[in-house]
């Protein structure tokens, strides 16, 4: 996330009383030049390994979307970025990470990785979270089998990629929204662990959400 | 080489950098894989964020673990799940709008009790129930409410003033008519709203803000950390205010939604030229109501060419303009590709009621608008002008970015509009329509919003004059 336009230098220059300075310009070519090296970057290839060990490449900015993969480049402290090209396949350690699962993360991030980045001064958060799923992601995560949805979304989350769990969890949430807890339970797969005695007491508590309908 | 590598990495993946690891996953306990029992709570409780807050009181029962997840990361109040539908009636006839509605007090207190994590307020006052709900809510989240935006609606002069003096020290938003005797009311309070950063009119309502809101007697600026203001300008020459204005809030006012009501023509460039001196600007509006003169056109060219050199930090840029002909469209469209740094356009062009000349802008091409390559939300309201079926041709290539594509014009939506579109890759929204005068145009608001006033700021792309067109 860039926060170039931070509140703090606005506030800053504005008790100053300072004339306008070229910040405003400096930021815009900072962010121009950050875009171009993002672009470039992507044209060099890595290898992810998934936990059943299939190994997948995909577009070195991509891959940095997962916060996780990210990290572990940078503590690399490699220059020549070119050399992580020819690395072994970073290895992806959780169960959720399954090939089919890594599949679809590369192919999300492949797809997403020029995404602009959240800007605080365009996106609002409460905004972002309503934002409908667009038509690209929502045919994406439209899966049908649902262990491997699950898996993708545990991964991801595994993975830290923060606008792919928000994609699975908007879907999951649509799809359940309106539904009966009886057909919820059945759709996710929910264990009641709830006497029949606990569960009648939170719907007394809660009697007057239903009662909207 | 390889072998480090491989150790090195092992190591990495054994410090949990992540907020959740599937705990669940490695415990002793199996869950299916198509499950969300096999969750851990961090990623329950993300996933379920989600919800509406109805949602989460309709499924707390599913399992414990929702139960303790599921109202964790709530934050914001919706206040429309504790109001129940009143049926207004007017002379024993049932009135279709509903203006006032009943508080389910014991709702209130389940919500309250269960959602502790609220840090966000924003509702309407328009009854003596409503008032009261407000004090609750500020009694019950005293400490961890971090924005409270209030609307007064159809609530008279007195209750505003009594709200706005009791808690201004702590209001974030404030959004009110801007007739005289209520700004009367609130302006000896005003001076103690210092969290105060959004003023603004009711959306659609007839009776905007006057800048002289702002400023006390003797000429003092009595609110100084606004982020956001709304303005309308009629008779009054208000350069006088506007320049002290302008030099508080040069380097702080993010935005601006300014409009011309009469008597556009003396005023529109010295106000312009005075807004581009505020250049920290990320949301700009203007709307003009009233026809512009020829001379002036040229001028208002002038002001938008200096508006972007000026204010380099504006991602939204919205223009409606009633009363134009299409020479002026034309160069207006064609002024626009120096905002080379917008996120979000809207333009919005009318021709004069009078003007029964055939103009079409069929040479007009998305080329014009690709330098403004970080596009994501474009709305092109061209209502009577006819454009070229060519025109979205390679708006894929042209300006790849687009989530949102809204508008009009007089031009059907054929197959090749729709195949151009559709390659967007990024799409979210497509509504453009032909101009329709029998059936008014209604852009579609957002879905998940049951409220056109609560909501008149969710929609990203979607100012609250674009709602209601006749």
């Amino acid at each position: 996330m860039n926060g170039e336009y931070s509140l703090d230098t606005t506030e800053g220059m504005a008790a100053s009383g300072d004339p306008p300075t070229n910040n405003a310009v400096d930021d815009y070519d900072a962010e121009e030049a950050l875009e171009r090296q993002r672009e470039e970057e992507n044209k060099i290839k890595i290898k992810l390994k998934s936990f059943e060990g299939g190994v997948y490449e995909c577009g070195l900015t991509a891959a940095k979307m997962s916060v996780m993969v990210a990290n572990m480049l940078d503590a690399l402290q490699e220059t020549d970025l070119t050399k992580i090209a020819t690395r072994e396949p970073i290895p992806l350690q959780n169960d959720a990470v399954t090939n089919k699962a890594l599949e679809k993360i590369v192919e999300w991030v492949d797809h997403h990785w020029d995404d602009p980045p959240i800007d605080p001064d365009f996106d609002d958060e409460k905004e972002r979270r309503n934002e409908e799923l667009s038509h690209w992601d929502k045919q994406f995560i439209d899966i049908a089998d649902q262990g491997e949805l699950f898996d993708i979304i545990a991964a991801a989350n595994f993975m830290d990629i923060k606008g792919l769990v928000e994609v699975g969890a908007k879907h999951i949430c649509n799809k359940i929204k309106g539904k009966s807890c009886t057909e919820v339970r059945e759709m996710l797969k929910i264990h009641n662990d709830f006497t029949p005695e606990e569960e009648a007491a939170i719907h007394k508590e809660n009697e007057w959400i239903y009662a909207k309908d | 080489m390889a072998e480090e590598d491989h150790n090195y990495y092992q190591q990495m993946a054994k410090k949990p950098k992540m907020s959740s690891i599937d705990e669940k996953s490695t415990a002793e306990e199996c869950y299916p894989r198509d499950s969300l029992d096999r969750y851990g709570d961090d990623l329950c409780e993300e996933i379920l964020s989600y919800l509406s807050l109805e949602d989460c009181f309709r499924f707390e029962c599913l399992s414990k673990q929702w139960q303790r997840s599921v109202y964790k990361r709530q934050h914001v109040f919706d206040v429309d799940i504790v109001l129940m539908e009143k049926k207004v009636h007017h002379r024993g006839r049932h009135v279709g709008q509903t203006i006032a509605k009943d508080v389910n007090w014991r709702a209130l207190e389940a919500v309250v009790k269960k959602c502790p994590n609220i840090t966000a307020i924003d509702m309407i006052v328009n009854s003596k129930d409503t008032e009261t709900l407000f004090e609750r809510l500020m009694n019950a989240y005293n400490d961890s409410l971090t924005a409270i935006h209030i609307r007064f609606m159809n609530c008279d002069n007195y209750m505003a003033k009594t709200i706005v003096d009791k808690y201004g020290h702590r209001l974030t938003a404030i959004t009110t008519p801007g007739y005289q005797s209520r700004v009367d009311a609130l302006k000896p309070h005003l001076k103690s709203c210092t969290q105060l950063t959004q003023l603004s009119a009711i959306p659609n309502d007839v009776l905007y803000l006057k800048l002289s809101a702002l400023f006390g007697a003797d000429n003092e600026l009595l609110v100084k950390g606004l982020t956001h203001f709304e303005l309308s300008i009629k008779y009054e020459n208000i350069l006088p205010l506007l320049t002290p204005f302008v030099d508080h809030y040069r380097h702080s006012l993010k935005s601006i939604r300014v409009s011309f009501e009469r008597d556009v023509n003396s005023q529109l460039i010295g106000v312009l030229n005075e807004l581009s001196r505020l250049n920290h600007l990320r949301h700009l509006s203007v709307f003009i109501k009233t026809r512009i003169h020829k001379q002036n056109h040229k001028s208002l060219i002038g002001c938008l060419q200096r508006l972007a050199t000026e204010c380099k930090l504006l991602k939204r840029l919205e223009l409606k303009i009633l009363a134009i002909n299409g020479t002026q469209v034309r160069r207006l469209y064609h002024s626009l590709y120096r905002f080379q740094r917008l996120r979000g356009l809207q333009l919005f062009v009318e021709k004069p009621k009078s003007d029964e000349s055939d103009d079409t802008l069929k040479d007009l091409t998305l080329n014009s608008l690709s330098p403004l390559k970080r596009l994501t939300h474009l709305s092109l309201n061209f209502e009577d002008f006819m454009i070229s079926e060519t025109f979205f041709d390679s708006i894929d290539t042209l300006l790849p970015r687009i989530e949102s594509l809204r508008g009009s014009s007089g031009l059907e939506i054929t197959p090749r509009i729709e195949e151009s579109v559709k390659q967007l890759p990024k799409l979210r929204h497509f509504y453009f329509s032909k101009t329709d005068h029998l059936q008014p145009f209604v852009i579609d608001v957002d879905e998940s919003s049951g409220d056109d006033f609560s909501d008149s700021g969710s929609d990203a792309d979607l100012p609250s004059w674009m709602i209601q067109l006749d």
